[in-house]
């Protein structure tokens, strides 16, 4: 085994390569947007985890929408555990990919944390959200997600770091997929998301408000109610799911039929 | 079943579409007079059907493993290890289907670190395997040292009954005298005694660190394999000076924000607990 030297390598040679191995969107992010919008701190811009990093190649799968809401919680656990293995081997794949080209690379894991992390320092070593905003695969949205015209929010992320120059992929037009209706934060069992719409791009987050149902509903892992509420996305006529309306009466029928006040902390599926 | 012929070369280019890096071949008497493996932890004595040891490695990218320990470097290793486990057993399914028995062994043999301390030895040695199917040589530290990435890639093994050409063995020791790896190990498992090319391994001293990284989702150490000066992703990744490794304690030590180390620090710094001497000290 010896390492080649440098070879040419295509945006669409790596695209293919990625979609083989289980890709299904791709997008490229010259480093300099980080700098350039300045939405992160420095701290996260790519080049702090590495010096060397001139592209970051963006990854999604989807999360697929009749599980997603059914907010199931064994069906739910299970798609998210699946693409997370698989978001991850994907991106090690490539990695190993353009090294065997001669290109400087390596993933970034999809989920940063270790159990019981997120309660003491909520924040992953690098955003794959903004990675895949500036590599033109969506935009962030109200709800913290990235907003794609295919699904919606409902996919998950990984990202490659590369030393290899790339061009980048045109960027999503500001608000031309998020228009900020704001179901996500009217959806949210947690009140996590708060903000003015005329003012801010979009919502602040409480991520200690996000993580306690969580850490209240234990085994139960499933909300991902900003992801199904969402009605962006080319996967709702595909799954013929269009009436964002029927999670909003759901909640209201589930309340009226166990004689329950509207309290928006407790879930709508829990078994009792 | 009946038996369709394979050649290496397909069994070669079907291991790397499933994930494979690099694949060499071994057949299982070259285990026989080898001093290396006690006689009941060679192949045929696993399983005696064995004609041919397949041994697979998937590489560790510097940029992570040089920052350890890190929860980025933890889950570069559940990874490969995932890798590894599909590859080889998707590779066993490949022979047999072709109706030439075959199984993987488990790319990890232990479960906890507990269980080291009580059976610190593996059913199988991958690798030695990797030695004696010419993928590369067994270095100081008794890691597996390849020419392209050092000691920095995960092994694994199917065995065969499938009779097939050996990989040539390495004759070119590229381990050499620098002895890094035993100066960097921070729970000092390395010991080399005079005249003796592989350095004596204190297992329960090993294990206690990777316990100690594991309870803050930092595991596993690798400074042993971050330190090695063998493997041509070193030029690759742009990090030939290992002499920084050495340097860190001090440099960040005078300043915390001794920037040629914020990327490290950076990885460090997320998504596992704080550890006691963050950042690491160099003993």
């Amino acid at each position: 085994m010896s390492l080649r030297a440098p070879t040419p390598l295509t945006k669409a040679e790596i695209v293919a390569e990625a979609k083989r191995l289980g890709a299904v969107l791709v997008g490229f992010a010259p480093v300099g947007r980080w700098a350039e919008h300045g939405d992160l701190s420095w701290e996260f811009d790519p080049q702090r985890l590495w010096p060397q990093t001139k592209t970051v190649i963006a990854i999604a799968i989807p999360s697929l929408l009749p599980i997603t809401e059914a907010t199931a919680p064994a069906v739910y656990r299970s798609q998210y555990t699946n693409t997370n293995q698989l978001l991850d081997e994907i991106a090690y794949r490539l990695s190993a990919f353009l090294n065997r080209h001669g290109h400087a690379a390596f993933n970034i894991c999809r989920d940063g944390y270790g159990e019981g992390v997120m309660k003491v320092r909520p924040i992953a070593v690098f955003s794959h959200v903004w990675a895949g905003h500036y590599a033109g695969i969506g935009e962030v949205g109200w709800n913290h997600c990235l907003v794609t015209r295919e699904f919606g929010p409902r996919h998950r992320l990984v990202s490659v770091l590369t030393a290899l120059e790339l061009e980048g992929d045109p960027m999503v037009e500001e608000n031309s997929l998020c228009n900020k209706c704001q179901l996500c934060q009217k959806a949210c069992p947690t009140q996590a998301f708060s903000g003015n719409r005329h003012k801010d791009r979009r919502s602040n987050m409480n991520k200690f408000a996000c993580f306690s149902r969580r850490d209240k509903f234990k085994i139960q892992q499933a909300c991902g109610y900003c992801l199904k509420v969402c009605p962006v996305g080319e996967d709702r006529k595909l799954y013929q799911s269009l009436k964002v309306n029927h999670y909003f009466e759901e909640r209201k029928a589930y309340f009226a039929a166990n004689k329950i006040s509207l309290d928006p902390v407790h879930p709508l599926n829990i078994e009792t | 079943m009946p038996r369709t012929p394979l050649t290496k070369t397909q069994i070669i280019a079907h291991a790397r579409d499933l994930g494979a890096e690099s694949v060499g071949f071994a057949p299982v008497s070259r285990w026989d007079d080898f001093a290396g493996v006690p006689p009941n932890f060679r192949p045929r004595a696993i399983w005696p059907l064995a004609k041919t040891v397949i041994v697979i490695a998937v590489p560790l990218w510097l940029p992570i493993v040089e920052a350890a320990p890190s929860q980025l470097g933890r889950e570069q290793y559940i990874i490969t290890n995932e890798l590894l486990d599909e590859v080889s057993y998707r590779l066993a399914v490949f022979l047999n289907r072709h109706g030439h028995a075959a199984i993987n062994l488990p790319r990890d043999g232990q479960g906890e670190p507990e269980v080291l301390a009580e059976t610190p030895t593996a059913i199988f040695s991958h690798v030695w395997a990797g030695q004696l199917a010419g993928l590369g040589v067994v270095g100081r530290s008794r890691a597996l040292l390849t020419k392209a990435y050092g000691p920095r890639q995960r092994l694994i093994s199917v065995f065969t009954d499938l009779e097939l050409e050996g990989d040539p063995v390495l004759t070119e020791d590229f381990c050499g005298d620098c002895h890094d790896c035993e100066k960097i190990c921070p729970s000092r498992a390395l010991t080399s005694q005079p005249g003796k090319r592989l350095a004596d391994f204190n297992l329960a001293a090993c294990a206690g660190e990777g316990k100690r990284l594991r309870v803050a989702f930092r595991n596993p150490c690798g400074f042993c394999i971050k330190v090695c000066p063998v493997g041509e992703d070193r030029q690759l990744f742009g990090s030939t000076n290992t002499q920084k490794y050495f340097d860190e304690a001090a440099a960040l030590a005078a300043n915390p924000n001794a920037p040629e180390y914020q990327d490290w620090l950076h990885i460090r710094k997320y998504g596992g607990f704080p550890l006691p001497e963050d950042p690491i000290s160099i003993r």
